[in-house]
């Protein structure tokens, strides 16, 4: 067998096994994860397009917790939504959704929800 | 002064890279036109009489922000994806001898007699969240088409005239939502007839989803035009109906300088001018050159350009691009190809993913064959 041959062979393996190029040191998987910073519990981080939803995270936290890590799927920037309660309130069937604005997901994320005097915001980590 | 023009560089770069998002239904249609792209392909292939062929092309995105998809969710990060390749030859069979006739503007060799062949032309063409070489990643988001034209070909160039007959198979590649609308994965007959500078091709199942007729009365430097003659200026045109819109378009290039510079325009039957573009090309193989295009839809009037150096084609709103792949507009894209044909005894660089098929004669090696004669 020719060298210029196995090479040729070593480069097509290359680029057609890992099935993406620049994705390989640019973005990977989208893995999301919540931890909750605020004095209110939250739940079901959502991605909220015109036309659809996606539930993101769905665990309830208490204030301080910090959610599994999800494997979300979605790599771009989406609108997110939460349900925050006071912890009395939440039990009570209470809470509000609150909008978060426009995130950039994909790669791996940690948002850390927060509540100051300009309102509740995301700090992405 | 200098932070300045570099300041204005980085923005100017910045909004040449961020591209108007791309959507569903726009890629939608881009697979419902690849049948007709790729039987224009192959008519571009085949049209001058050439022996083999062999051509290959990718997209590259040059900027990973470039070319977001919009869905019901969101945004998503993404790259588009265009791949193709094209390959074919023929072969004298009965009658092998060759025979040279040199004409006062003309010089060739062709064979006496009948000859036969194949080809295979293969495009893929859509959007996923990963980029990709040879195998795509199963994007969740992603959407995609792909398809097969493979035929074979009998012709007899002293007579000029051609036959062919094959099969086109368009599949989706994923995307099983669909929008709701009807699966468009099916299997098309393809038929091809030339005689002379008139060619045709249809596309027909249950019914006729498409066809052209060209006539192209342009003498070109690749088929041995020895001096130049009047025919050199004379145009290309084609009259082909999609049935996508069931609208009838018009195509015409004019040659406008010695086989380098060039008009094309397309019009359509229902909605008028829809593109026209100029060509500058540095040598009329085509290797090397500079276009600026004008498309209008809907009202709107998207200008754009691009340069081709060697086998690697930067473009920007480039309206051939923006029909093939809806979407592919207002941010920089490259795309590298490679094509190379041969006309029965010499090779020819044969770039061309846009473009109409074209070459440039060895001219030593032509002076030599015909005695000095030039």
């Amino acid at each position: 067998m020719r060298k210029p041959f196995l090479w040729a062979i070593a480069l097509l393996l290359s680029f057609g096994l890992t099935g993406c190029l620049f994705s390989a040191f640019l973005a990977g998987d989208s893995r999301l994860q919540l931890e909750n910073g605020s004095r209110m519990a939250i739940a079901e981080l959502e991605a909220v397009g015109p036309g659809d939803t996606v539930l993101l995270v769905g665990d309830t936290l208490w204030p301080g917790e910090r959610s599994r890590t999800r494997d979300v799927g979605l790599d771009g920037i989406f609108r997110l939504r939460l349900l925050a309660g006071d912890t009395a309130c939440f039990r009570a069937g209470c809470a509000q959704a609150i909008d978060l604005g426009e995130q950039e997901l994909g790669g791996s994320v940690r948002f850390r929800f927060a509540v100051d005097r300009d309102g509740p915001w995301l700090e992405k980590r | 002064m200098r932070k300045a023009f570099l300041s204005a560089l980085a923005i100017a770069l910045s909004a040449s890279f961020a591209g108007v998002p791309l959507s569903r239904a726009a890629l939608h249609r881009s697979g419902e036109r690849l049948p007709f792209d790729l039987a224009r392909g192959v008519e571009e292939a085949t049209s001058l009489g050439q022996d083999g062929w062999l051509k290959f092309s990718h997209f590259a995105v040059v900027s990973p922000e470039s070319f977001p998809m919009r869905s019901p969710l969101g945004l998503h990060h993404g790259w588009p994806y265009q791949q193709a390749f094209l390959f074919g030859a023929m072969r004298a069979f009965g009658d092998l001898s060759l025979e040279e006739t040199v004409g006062k503007t003309h010089a060739r060799t062709s064979p006496q007699g009948w000859r036969a062949g194949f080809f295979w032309s293969f495009e893929r063409r859509g959007w996923d969240e990963e980029d990709f070489l040879l195998i795509p990643p199963e994007g969740r988001q992603g959407a995609g088409f792909s398809g097969h034209l493979f035929g074979a070909l009998v012709d007899r160039p002293r007579w000029g005239i051609s036959f062919g007959l094959g099969a086109l198979s368009l599949e989706r590649t994923d995307w099983p939502e669909n929008d709701g609308r009807e699966d468009p994965s099916r299997w098309t007959g393809w038929g091809h007839a030339g005689w002379g500078a008139a060619q045709g091709w249809i596309l027909a199942d249950e019914e006729v989803r498409g066809w052209s007729v060209s006539l192209d009365l342009e003498q070109r430097s690749l088929e041995g035009a020895r001096r130049p003659g009047p025919m050199r200026y004379a145009p290309r045109l084609r009259a082909e109906m999609e049935g996508l819109d069931d609208s009838l378009r018009f195509e015409w290039e004019q040659p406008l300088w010695d086989s380098r510079a060039y008009a094309r325009t397309l019009w359509s039957a229902d909605d008028g001018f829809r593109w026209g573009e100029l060509d500058f090309w540095f040598d009329p193989s085509r290797l090397f050159g500079v276009g600026a295009t004008w498309l209008r839809r809907d009202g709107e009037d998207l200008f754009g350009g691009m340069v081709r150096l060697g086998l690697v084609e930067f473009g920007y709103s480039y309206a051939p691009q923006v029909e093939q792949l809806g979407g592919m507009e207002k941010s920089v894209y490259a795309k590298i190809g490679f094509g190379i044909t041969r006309l029965n005894v010499d090779w020819y660089g044969a770039p061309g993913a846009g473009g109409f098929a074209s070459g440039l004669v060895d001219k030593k090696a032509e002076a030599k064959k015909h005695g000095g004669t030039r």
